[in-house]
């Protein structure tokens, strides 16, 4: 054989073993997201799925409204918390960390990142569920808002970095201060990866059960207030799924699609704003 | 913030000397990356800085402007009198020195916003009205030949622009802070042969009222377009030094120096 047809034969291979590869990684995520839709469609077309608070046990129907509002609050007063502060830090680190207190920063940030979920709720039920007396949705923000952190704050670090040095000198040129440059040039620049970093730290952090068991606990009645515990719909599929009532486990399977289609939205929602600011 | 467009002035004896480096020695934290360089850039004229890479032209350019704080290492010794004044004491407020000594880049570096934003950045940030923005945008892009190719499309991104518009955007965005000095670090090694045309013209006209620096790998250019030229080349110790300073007709066509002869003429470099 001669050279060429080797190469070409190389090449064939190489692409079908990548091919491969990328079939193996999506298929698995392709056959979960149509189970979980096939499975979940049923309970979420059920009457009274959105606008119900869920029945006693035997009794028929019933909804998950009180952990649709629970989750939407629980997460959104973490990520009130942990968004701001997480881009800050990712600013300083990119930008003012090249030194001891950055790579300790980074060092804290990294250890966290690998610490297991429920680490997360025994911080929680520690500081705040076991100080305050009782638990709380606000404990299950402040869990959830450490374990977003450090995903928040690495993605801004990485988005900002990737920012060409090129348009900080071009700044600084014009006499613009360090301050003005990072935050009117540098970060909308990197504002597309800013944003993405929050969002993956906000699906992360609506579909944790773990941190939620030893703070919020779960409520069975509509709960609007943070300082008293609420329903969440990861606790949902969690309680549900382990009851021997189909109708349960239906519910369970309608609150992990709802959970997925929320995540999903939330994201092309930011996906457009961010390239329609950009243009 | 302050809104006065340039300090009062404190001319030196010469008058037509604005930028007098007076034995710059450079440092990149231990090496010596500039020996012993003294230059005066005359007003109102383009001072070309030519020769081999690595002999601490662009080093020596960015001193101007203080550029190299941003190098962590770097330091410079000497003195680099800009209307008297020295640029490297540590009182230098850096932030009005580099509004009065702009800078262009060796590649285009557009803000990614839009055409009127990248301009108006400068003039934004000195708090000036709204209407004195946008006229001093409109002329910006005049003086740089770009207004009537943009003028229509001011709101869109400045990043699909052409190379060599980009590069007169990037020119615009630095006059709309009215420097009185313009350092120019081969601004032209990215583009075409015209577009590196139209950059020249703009070199002409603006030394009517600026004072321009240029460095340039290209010697064509510099004997085209300066009015002095400095030869650099690396010492035994790789540090870069002056080796001839003169009138470009002078460095071109009669240089003293066997060394600036033997580059200007290809026999090496």
């Amino acid at each position: 054989m001669n050279r060429l047809a080797a190469r070409v034969m190389l090449d064939r291979l190489v692409s079908a073993l990548v091919i491969l590869c990328v079939m193996l990684a999506a298929i698995p995520v392709l056959i979960l997201l149509v189970f979980v839709v096939i499975k979940g469609l049923p309970g979420m077309l059920a009457p009274g799925f959105f606008t119900d608070l869920p029945h006693p046990i035997g009794v028929p129907g019933g909804g998950v409204f009180n952990a649709i509002i629970g989750t939407l609050v629980i997460v959104g007063i973490a990520s009130l918390v942990a968004v701001p502060l997480g881009t800050l830090v990712g600013i300083f680190l990119s930008e003012f960390g090249r030194n001891r207190v950055g790579d300790a920063v980074r060092f804290v940030s990294d250890v966290l990142t690998g610490l297991p979920s429920i680490a997360f709720g025994i911080f929680g039920y520690t500081v705040l569920v076991a100080t305050l007396g009782h638990f709380s949705a606000i404990s299950a923000s402040a869990a959830l808002a450490v374990l977003m952190l450090p995903v928040i704050l690495r993605a801004t670090e990485t988005a900002l970095v990737l920012v060409p040095n090129a348009l900080r000198e071009g700044g600084l040129a014009l006499g613009a201060p360090r301050w003005r440059v990072t935050m009117q040039i540098i970060v909308p620049a990197a504002l597309a990866g800013i944003v993405t970093g929050a969002l993956l730290a906000m699906a992360r952090a609506a579909g944790e059960t773990a941190p939620l068991l030893f703070t919020t606990l779960g409520n069975e009645y509509l709960q609007l207030n943070p300082g008293r515990p609420m329903g969440a719909l990861s606790l949902t599929v969690f309680k549900n799924a382990l009851v021997p009532y189909t109708s349960l486990q239906d519910q369970a399977w309608a609150a992990a699609l709802l959970l997925v289609i929320i995540v999903s939205v939330t994201n092309i929602l930011a996906r457009v704003y961010v390239r329609r600011v950009q243009r | 913030m302050q809104t006065e467009i340039a300090p009062p002035r404190v001319r030196d004896e010469n008058p037509k000397i604005k930028l007098d480096a007076r034995e710059v020695n450079f440092y990149y934290g231990d090496f010596q990356a500039l020996h012993d360089v003294s230059l005066a850039v005359q007003d109102c004229k383009i001072t070309a800085l030519i020769g081999p890479s690595g002999c601490g032209k662009t080093t020596f350019l960015r001193i101007f402007n203080r550029m190299h704080d941003l190098v962590p290492g770097a330091r410079a010794n000497g003195e680099v009198l800009l209307d008297g004044h020295n640029v490297l004491a540590p009182d230098t407020d850096v932030i009005q020195l580099r509004r009065q000594v702009g800078m262009l880049f060796q590649r285009a570096n557009p803000f990614p916003k839009s055409i009127y934003d990248n301009v108006a950045y400068g003039p934004r940030m000195l708090g000036w009205s709204k209407p004195r923005v946008d006229e001093i945008v409109e002329e910006s892009l005049k003086d740089t030949g770009l207004w009537d190719e943009v003028k229509d499309r001011l709101r869109r991104s400045a990043l699909n622009l052409s190379g060599g518009q980009q590069q007169r955007l990037c020119l615009a965005r630095a006059l709309a802070v009215k420097p009185d000095v313009i350092l120019m670090d081969e601004p032209a090694s990215a583009l075409d042969p015209i577009a590196t045309l139209r950059i020249e013209e703009l070199m002409q006209q603006l030394k009517k009222r600026y004072t321009i620096v240029i460095v340039t790998h290209n010697m064509q250019q510099a004997s085209r377009v300066s009015d002095f030229t400095a030869f650099m080349l690396m010492n035994q110790q790789r540090a870069g030094e002056l080796i001839e300073f003169g009138p470009t007709d002078d460095i071109f066509n009669r240089p003293k120096d066997n060394r600036t002869e033997d580059y200007i003429t290809g026999r090496f470099g």
